[in-house]
């Protein structure tokens, strides 16, 4: 016969719960003064190297895009190239800064609410950040290639590709634009595998995840 | 703040130890609390001592310890369980709890309270799951405000409405 369950019961069973996970300690006790605490792995690492190796990616464009614009100041093409290549550099180092300066402020010793905010709003910025950087090499490829070969050769590119140039442009706004349409078809459509797929490859489904964890932290607020 | 100031990281080492030993059962209960499996609960346990002896620096000891520790086990075992969550989308949650009993011999016969308290535990979100946890452990409503960040009056509500969800959504074979 099925009991309906007081507070108290449930008490009762934590105990015994507690009696269990007691026992399981002593087991492990051993376990435990074998191992180094502080060598445990962290969650947050591969994140905070992930930034570190962006900041030397962002070093070399900025390296790269003031070379070209420096040195091609009559050529207008060269130069602008020089320039987008810059602050794409910037941009690059900026974001990861950000985000290294959001893991350097986690404190897990803050209330519970906000470090899991803080948490969140990481994530958030970090997969937004990494589609910006990433998603824009559909175009960003065009004034990094001149800004490359005029670096290394003196080479003007757009000079050389003439026309073609307009449909480099073009596809990479195609592109940019079927990428963004694709996913929203896919996302709608219900294609779960698919869906999955792009999204492990786009980071929308961990955009989400951050977003339905920032819900679900104001859902528990509201409450 | 008063920081943990010690001259030597040995003495750190040591006060930490002592510290943790004394209130180990609350990584065991946070980790019992946030993974089921026996394998994934060590993972966690260890991940919570680790974080908690990088954080021990700052640790101000003109305050409570346990809810200190608390704090950064919670946090540790929030961002765990989503992390799991995201790993293990596609794999079916084994019950290892039974097992478990016959593995370490001698533990309590399998109770169907506990199962349900399981059950129910599983049921919760991230953060009403470490409220229940709370509760259970007898914690001052000013406690569960300070280690959670709401208003005690926010506490008390929420517990009142979490022993109206215990009655309303969970029984056992009596």
């Amino acid at each position: 016969m099925d009991t309906t369950m007081e507070f108290d019961d449930m008490k009762a069973a934590w105990q015994t719960l507690d009696r269990r996970l007691e026992q399981q300690h002593a087991l492990n006790l051993q376990l435990f003064r074998d191992s180094r605490a502080d060598k445990a792995r962290s969650g947050l690492r591969p994140l905070f190297w992930g930034q570190i190796a962006q900041i030397i990616f962002g070093v070399l464009m900025i390296l790269l895009g003031v070379s070209t614009w420096s040195s091609q100041r009559e050529v207008v093409g060269l130069f602008f190239s020089g320039i987008i290549v810059h602050v794409y550099g910037v941009l690059a180092i900026m974001f990861a800064g950000i985000t290294l300066g959001m893991i350097q402020r986690l404190d897990y010793a803050a209330p519970v609410l906000t470090i899991q905010k803080q948490l969140a709003r990481l994530r958030g910025f970090y997969i937004r950040s990494g589609m910006i950087i990433g998603l824009s090499w559909w175009l960003f490829w065009i004034p990094f290639v001149a800004s490359l070969f005029a670096w290394l050769a003196g080479v003007d590119f757009y000079a050389n590709m003439g026309a073609a140039i307009g449909w480099c442009i073009a596809s990479g706004v195609v592109g940019l634009l079927g990428t963004w349409a694709f996913h929203r078809w896919a996302q709608r459509s219900g294609r779960t595998r698919l869906r999955e797929a792009m999204d492990s490859n786009m980071t929308g489904s961990s955009l989400r995840k951050a977003q339905s964890i920032l819900d679900e932290i104001r859902r528990f607020e509201e409450e | 703040m008063q920081t943990m100031a010690f001259t030597a990281p040995g003495s750190r080492r040591e006060r930490f130890g002592e510290l943790l030993e004394q209130h180990h059962r609350i990584v065991f209960k946070v980790a019992g609390s946030y993974a089921r499996l026996a394998t994934d609960r060590a993972d966690l346990a260890q991940e919570i001592r680790a974080q908690l002896w990088r954080a021990f620096p700052g640790y101000d000891e003109s305050r409570s310890f346990p809810t200190w520790m608390y704090r950064i086990a919670l946090n540790v075992a929030i961002s765990h369980l989503r992390d799991a969550e995201r790993r293990d989308r596609h794999s079916l949650p084994l019950d290892e709890s039974a097992h478990e009993a016959a593995l370490v011999g001698g533990i309590d016969e399998p109770d169907e309270r506990v199962r349900a308290l399981e059950d129910f535990m599983a049921r919760l979100d991230p953060l009403n799951r470490a409220l229940l946890l709370l509760v259970l452990e007898e914690r001052s409503y000013r406690e569960i405000a300070e280690i959670l960040g709401l208003s005690e009056t926010n506490v008390a509500t929420r517990i009142s409405r979490l022993k109206q969800r215990i009655r309303n959504d969970t029984s056992f074979k009596g």
